[in-house]
């Protein structure tokens, strides 16, 4: 991090190959569309070398830099809103450069349908409820990171994410088809 | 436990979070209740999937397109990035005191009392924000300026940058005329009277407009504690609604619905020992559903918004329903809470929230519904914190 914030661009490569595929990750699943992701992910990285001078120290890198990358999928998602609906939604299937590797073929098949299936049911959710989500059950952060992250506070956090893991729960029994009748009290 | 209250726990269960006794409160209803087993288990099952999810590969070559774009930039040191933001604060700084300074030295001579010493005490923000020398103002934070004596100066300090505009000229140079040697003013000077109040002269602050400001997580209102009602919705229920306390309000059902069909629950108070009935449940009549409300007012409230929060069915309808029902009788019996407290009307606020809520999920739009739920606990929250001021 100092070298980085002294110009070492190096070091700052190295930075980015260790959290390039977070920061996508998070952005794609925000704005729904892998293209733009990768786009807006080379923004988001070329954003934090510029401000790592306010970067405080002690605090944690990769909360403020999923904070950043979180905000730049908000001011897309908010351009988007203003712009005339000329497509639809990146569906995930088969359009990118997924490349699980050369494994068992079977294996390749399932995983693709997985991802699939869960791309379609994180895209009915509100967008503050997919960024807890993936940060949470994808990214595997602490509900203190995920806060800081957000600018919540860990209730907060807390509360909204299981609203959303019991939303995804609904929308992926839809989309694998498996819905079943309202009950409970 | 009621199966609302299992449901908003779910996660904790899940992550592990729950204390002990909780949890084996929760395992308990688990076991019990064949619902919630079998939603906590498709729960468990789609996180689980969810877990497995191998995320897209970026292209090779990602990071060198990123340092390529950054050839050129400047080291991201504070310094370089002060002077790049500040220039044309800076600029319009320097313009102003330009200003102030030449109108002592203007060749048009003015009126006594001299405008030494007396120029900036007033100074009108592009808000239109009058302030004296020695304040501080916030403008939309972007701008943190303090108006002291001294030299104009802009600093940048933290995520502000602060503007030090100078209220009072120093000692009037020589005139051009004078001779280097002239005698100066013996020194140390008498201290000098205080200054009478200066006639109000306006100095217009260019504004800057940060768009760095952006990339930054926003600063919002704490929400701290708020999202945890279901633990106070009792403790509400002793120190905010002293009328009611924590004897059990009639049911609103009860009052509301007169179909009380022989066999439906009873609304009666209890003796203390005996189990309560739920505070929600769910009946059945004459072929119809209706959602049955008992207990206090707080757990009643606490019980409805978890069912909205939580419920992403065709209950929401009853709910939504029911929690009007509440706030009315909440508003009759505490008029208080509905008195302009910091200039908004939180039963206005929190009535018109409720409908929103209903309507927006309806209509799907989830993202607005969440506002909604947020809106709803922060009243929540006002109203608690209001009433155990008084």
């Amino acid at each position: 991090m100092l070298r980085s914030r002294g110009g070492d661009l190096d070091a700052y490569g190295q930075m980015i190959l260790r959290y390039k595929d977070r920061v996508a990750l998070l952005v794609h699943q925000m704005i729904r569309d892998r293209h733009a992701a990768e786009d807006l992910s080379q923004e988001v990285f070329v954003k934090v070398y510029r401000s790592l001078w306010r970067f405080r120290e002690g605090a944690r890198f990769s909360s403020w830099l999923y904070a950043i990358a979180l905000n730049a999928a908000k001011d897309e998602l908010k351009r988007r809103s203003r712009l005339p609906r000329t497509e639809e939604l990146d569906a995930g299937a088969g359009d990118g450069p997924h490349e699980p590797g050369l494994g068992e073929p079977t294996r390749r098949l399932e995983a693709e349908e997985l991802r699939v299936q869960i791309d379609r049911a994180l895209q009915t959710l509100p967008s503050r409820m997919r960024a807890v989500l993936v940060l949470r059950d994808l990214q595997d952060l602490s509900y203190r990171e995920i806060a800081d992250a957000t600018g919540r506070s860990v209730g907060t956090v807390k509360s909204r994410l299981n609203r959303a893991r019991l939303a995804f729960k609904e929308a992926y029994l839809r989309v694998c088809g498996r819905v079943r009748p309202e009950e409970g009290r | 436990m009621e199966c609302l209250e299992a449901r908003s726990r779910f996660s904790d269960l899940f992550d592990g979070e729950l204390p002990p006794a909780e949890e084996a409160l929760l395992r308990g209803h688990l076991e019990a209740c064949a619902t919630c087993q079998r939603g906590y288990r498709e729960f468990g099952l789609a996180l689980g999937d969810l877990h497995r999810y191998e995320a897209p590969v970026l292209a090779p070559g990602f990071e060198q397109q990123v340092l390529r774009r950054l050839e050129g930039v400047p080291a991201p040191t504070r310094r370089g990035r002060l002077l790049r933001l500040a220039t044309p604060f800076l600029a319009g700084v320097a313009v102003a005191t330009i200003v102030f300074f030449a109108i002592p030295e203007s060749p048009t001579p003015r009126p006594e009392p001299s405008l030494r010493g007396r120029w900036g005490p007033v100074i009108m923000t592009p808000r239109g924000f009058l302030a004296s020398a020695g304040d501080v103002l916030d403008l939309d934070g972007c701008v943190r300026m303090e108006l002291v004596d001294g030299q104009a100066l802009a600093t940048r300090e933290g995520e502000t940058i602060v503007v030090r505009v100078k209220s009072s000229p120093p000692p009037a140079p020589p005139p051009a005329t004078k001779t280097s040697d002239e005698p100066q003013p013996p020194a140390p000077t008498p201290p000098e009277e205080p200054t009478p109040p200066a006639p109000t002269e306006v100095v217009q602050v260019p504004r800057i407009d940060e768009p760095i400001e952006d990339d930054l997580p926003r600063e919002e209102p704490s929400t701290e504690g708020v999202e945890r009602l279901a633990g106070q919705a009792l403790r509400f229920a002793v120190a905010v609604l002293p009328a009611g306390g924590t004897t059990p309000a009639p049911s609103l059902t009860a009052a509301a619905a007169p179909s009380s069909a022989p066999g439906a629950p009873t609304p009666a108070v209890r003796p203390a020992v005996a189990r309560r009935p739920p505070v929600l449940e769910l009946v059945e009549r004459d072929g119809r559903k209706e959602l049955v409300v008992r207990g206090t007012e707080a757990e009643q409230f606490e019980a409805l918004l978890a069912l909205l929060k939580n419920d992403t069915g065709a209950h929401a309808a009853l709910a939504d329903e029911q929690m009007k029902r509440l706030l009315g009788t909440i508003r009759a019996r505490h008029p208080a809470l509905a008195t302009p407290a910091g200039g908004e009307n939180l039963f206005g606020t929190v009535t018109e929230a409720a409908s929103a809520l209903f309507r927006s999920r309806a209509s799907q739009e989830a993202h607005e519904r969440e506002r909604r739920i947020e809106r709803l606990e922060e009243w929540w929250r006002r109203s608690r914190d209001a009433v155990a001021r008084r």
